[in-house]
């Protein structure tokens, strides 16, 4: 980086420390295999950076998708939020402005290594939630070959004590699909949910968890 | 001054427009101003949330005006607004590139190519060479974060406004953003020191400031040649792309073996380090949503590039686009299948309005907000929808065109936020130049900017943090117009008797104000606790 005596102040300075990697606990979670050089090629406005070409590392695509009102970006928030505490790159892309008026609302969310775009393209999605039967056929073109899709109907005989926290216990499912650590999902329903919702919300995706056959059917997207 | 190689002190997952504010927090921004559009109006509540000084001011032109003025001050602004919100603020924005600032001042255009939410999808790069003002453009939040640092960083070192330009899927994508913590220099202690020459532009003022503009345009171009924000990514020799913005993110997904350069300053450019990459790669393709803005540079500089077919120049881009860009697939694209359109919520204030100007099968002026979805079935209410404030001057020029019977069933109809924002200079062309028929004018007063999430304005009386402020009331104000007929009503209480009242009103031939008051259904809960929040304590 070129030094010069103005401005006095710099904006960035400390690229390399964007890694995500590097700020994984010492404690081993998961093995993200980012190399500082995939730092230095993101685009971080970091002045003549020049590098070689990205390493292509896994990626795990979800489309979460519904009705405005129904939560469909909370669940991709909580998503997201587990993935970022496991040190992964994490980028969540969500169109809103009509989202409260009813209408079709999706949200992705991307996390491995290192992600480029923000959105998930058709028939790449490794999960797709889908949070109204109707929204199942107008979303399903996304799912990639033997990816899974996680619908309401799969929580059938559970009842959940609000109606209204449908999307947390569809994440509950999910939840079973990834390898994060339980402890890990409560600290980001945590992080995401007003105090005096969290516990009707914890026990919603416990019971969406516990419908989930453990390890259940279909792949474990790698990441 | 030396920074410590040290690590971020801070990781988040931030949108791109919660970075912006945290960014803006972080450099000691004195005041962020703006109006609510989508996608930028999380900005400045994510500002306000952070402990910034935040407001929403009546329109865009007014917010950057009293940004201009805290520069002036020698003090840090932000301005914030969507694409078509710097059209309204187009004219302070030309000038204020020649009277320069004392301060900072950062304006951010939040466009939006494919209109998630937007009734154009206008490029505001060509703002940034039209007016003359440096734009930089972030990729992630990370550069989001990153530019409007250096944003504040350039246009104190050069004493101009800088255009932050950012899109969709930036403002509303999450992604991390690991900040340094460095303490950038506080800002100046505002003073007013006088500078007549530079900041009254008379024409004797304004010419040599024309020419100081252009000369401070050609150093930043020197600088973002030297050492400006530019991402370049060794890769084949064969194709190379030239990518800024989200666009970037696609690019190096789609075509991982490409080189690609990427100018995070995208006016004025680094054309030579354009130049140096072109000539190094076989194909250099431009990847870019909207106008071919950066194609159209590189080739005025005689630099051999490939622009996008024109069907690219419709909507966002995605990966799977770029890799049809790439391929040079021009056969139709696949359309996703529609989802569900968005509709007046059940039970929403607006639903009454709208069937009775459909029973009374009115000529309708529309404007922009929630109740523009009267134009859907089963309202299908709404005739013309132009830009905000448009109902009002739209309809008249109607009454003023049309045969009297057809003239006669014209009305306009416009929100509270957006007849603040731009309804109230229609109003005074209503009574200086009314139609030979009269005209009806409906404000739809649902106490809210609904449409963008809810948010106070001048009309409410609240301030941006929902406090107690002066207020503007719309039917004192029209009266004091000299609007003598003025009617102020629930349309939810009895819908036969409002439809009675807009149908007295198209029959009389007057000028006719009708206030349909009635809080939106969504907001009308956090109005009550605002309320009573501000009750003065006993």
């Amino acid at each position: 980086m070129s030094q010069h005596a103005e401005p006095t102040w710099r904006t960035h300075s400390c690229v390399p420390c964007r890694d995500s990697s590097r700020h994984l606990p010492a404690d081993g979670k998961p093995d993200v295999g980012t190399s500082a050089d995939a730092a230095r090629d993101s685009a971080c406005a970091t002045s003549g950076i020049t590098s070689g070409a990205p390493r292509q590392s896994g990626v795990t695509n979800i489309v979460v998708a519904g009705l405005g009102g129904q939560g469909v970006l909370k669940a991709s928030d909580i998503i997201a939020g587990a993935a970022f505490l496991a040190g992964l790159d994490v980028k969540k892309s969500e169109v809103h402005g009509m989202s409260q008026r009813g209408g079709s609302v999706a949200s992705d969310v991307r996390f491995g290594a290192r992600v480029f775009s923000p959105m998930v393209s058709q028939g790449e999605a490794d999960i797709l939630l889908v949070l109204d039967p109707g929204q199942i056929e107008v979303n399903r073109a996304l799912l990639a070959p033997g990816g899974v899709l996680i619908e309401p109907g799969m929580l059938e005989g559970r009842r959940l004590r609000s109606s209204k926290a449908l999307n947390v216990a569809l994440v509950g499912v999910l939840s079973r699909h990834l390898d994060f650590p339980e402890a890990l999902w409560t600290q980001a329903l945590r992080s995401n949910l007003a105090p005096k919702l969290l516990e009707l919300n914890l026990e919603a995706f416990a019971i969406g968890r516990d419908a989930a056959e453990p390890g259940g059917a279909g792949p474990r997207p790698a990441y | 001054m030396e920074m410590p190689n040290q690590c971020p002190e801070r990781r988040l997952l931030l949108s791109g427009d919660e970075a912006v504010a945290l960014a803006a927090l972080d450099a000691g921004m004195q005041l962020g101003t703006g109006y609510p559009g989508t996608p930028s109006t999380e900005i400045l509540e994510a500002f306000a949330a952070l402990g910034g000084l935040a407001q929403w001011a009546p329109n865009e032109k007014v917010a950057l005006e009293v940004a201009i003025g805290v520069a002036f001050a020698g003090g840090r602004a932000l301005a914030t607004m969507k694409h078509v919100g710097l059209n309204v603020a187009a004219d302070p924005l030309f000038t204020a590139a020649y009277t320069g600032v004392t301060g900072a001042l950062v304006i951010v255009s939040a466009d939006d190519p494919g209109m998630a939410s937007s009734q154009n999808e206008q490029d505001n790069r060509r703002y940034a060479v039209a007016a003359g003002v440096p734009m930089f453009e972030p990729a992630d939040s990370q550069e989001a974060y990153d530019f409007t640092l250096r944003s504040i960083e350039v246009s104190e070192r050069w004493g101009l406004p800088v255009l932050l330009r950012i899109t969709t899927r930036v403002c509303h994508s999450k992604s991390v953003v690991a900040t340094p913590g460095y303490p950038a220099p506080p800002p100046r202690v505002p003073a007013f020191e006088r500078d007549i020459a530079a900041r009254v532009m008379i024409p004797a003022y304004a010419r040599p400031a024309h020419r100081r503009l252009r000369r401070k345009l050609a150093e930043i171009a020197r600088w973002n040649e030297a050492e400006g924000p530019t991402v370049v990514v060794e890769g084949d020799a064969a194709l190379g792309v030239i990518a800024a913005g989200v666009c970037y993110q696609h690019v190096r997904e789609a075509l991982p073996d490409a080189g690609v350069f990427k100018p995070g300053m995208t006016y004025p450019l680094p054309v030579e380090r354009m130049r140096e990459f072109a000539a190094r790669v076989g194909r250099c393709l431009v990847v870019e949503e909207g106008d071919p803005y950066l194609a159209d540079a590189a080739r005025a500089s005689g630099i051999r590039v490939e622009a996008a077919p024109e069907a690219f120049r419709f909507g966002e881009l995605n990966v799977a686009r770029v890799r049809r860009m790439a391929a040079r697939d021009e056969s139709p694209e696949p359309q996703p299948p529609a989802g569900k359109p968005p509709e007046l919520c059940p039970s929403c204030p607006h639903r009454a309005v709208f069937t009775a100007l459909r029973n009374l099968d009115c000529i309708v002026a529309g404007d922009i907000g929630c109740y523009s979805l009267g134009v859907l079935p089963p309202f299908e209410a709404i005739d013309t929808l132009v830009c905000m404030g448009a109902a009002i001057g739209v309809g008249l020029g109607m009454r003023h065109a049309l045969p009297p019977e057809q003239a006669r069933r014209v009305v306009s109809v416009i929100g509270d936020s957006t007849f603040v924002h731009s309804g109230i200079t229609g109003l005074v062309e209503m009574i200086y130049n009314p139609p030979p028929t009269g005209h009806v004018v409906l404000i739809l007063d649902n106490g809210t900017t609904a449409m963008t999430g809810m948010q106070e304005h001048p009309g409410t009386g609240r301030t941006l943090d929902h406090h107690h402020t002066g207020k503007f009331v719309f039917e004192e104000v029209a009266r004091a117009m000299g609007i003598r007929r003025v009617h102020v009503t629930d349309p939810t209480l009895e819908p036969a008797g409002f439809e009675a009242l807009i149908k007295a009103c198209l029959d009389s031939g007057e000028l006719e104000l009708i206030i349909a008051r009635r809080d939106c259904l969504l907001a009308a809960g956090a109005i009550r606790r605002y309320e009573k929040a501000n009750e003065p304590a006993r």
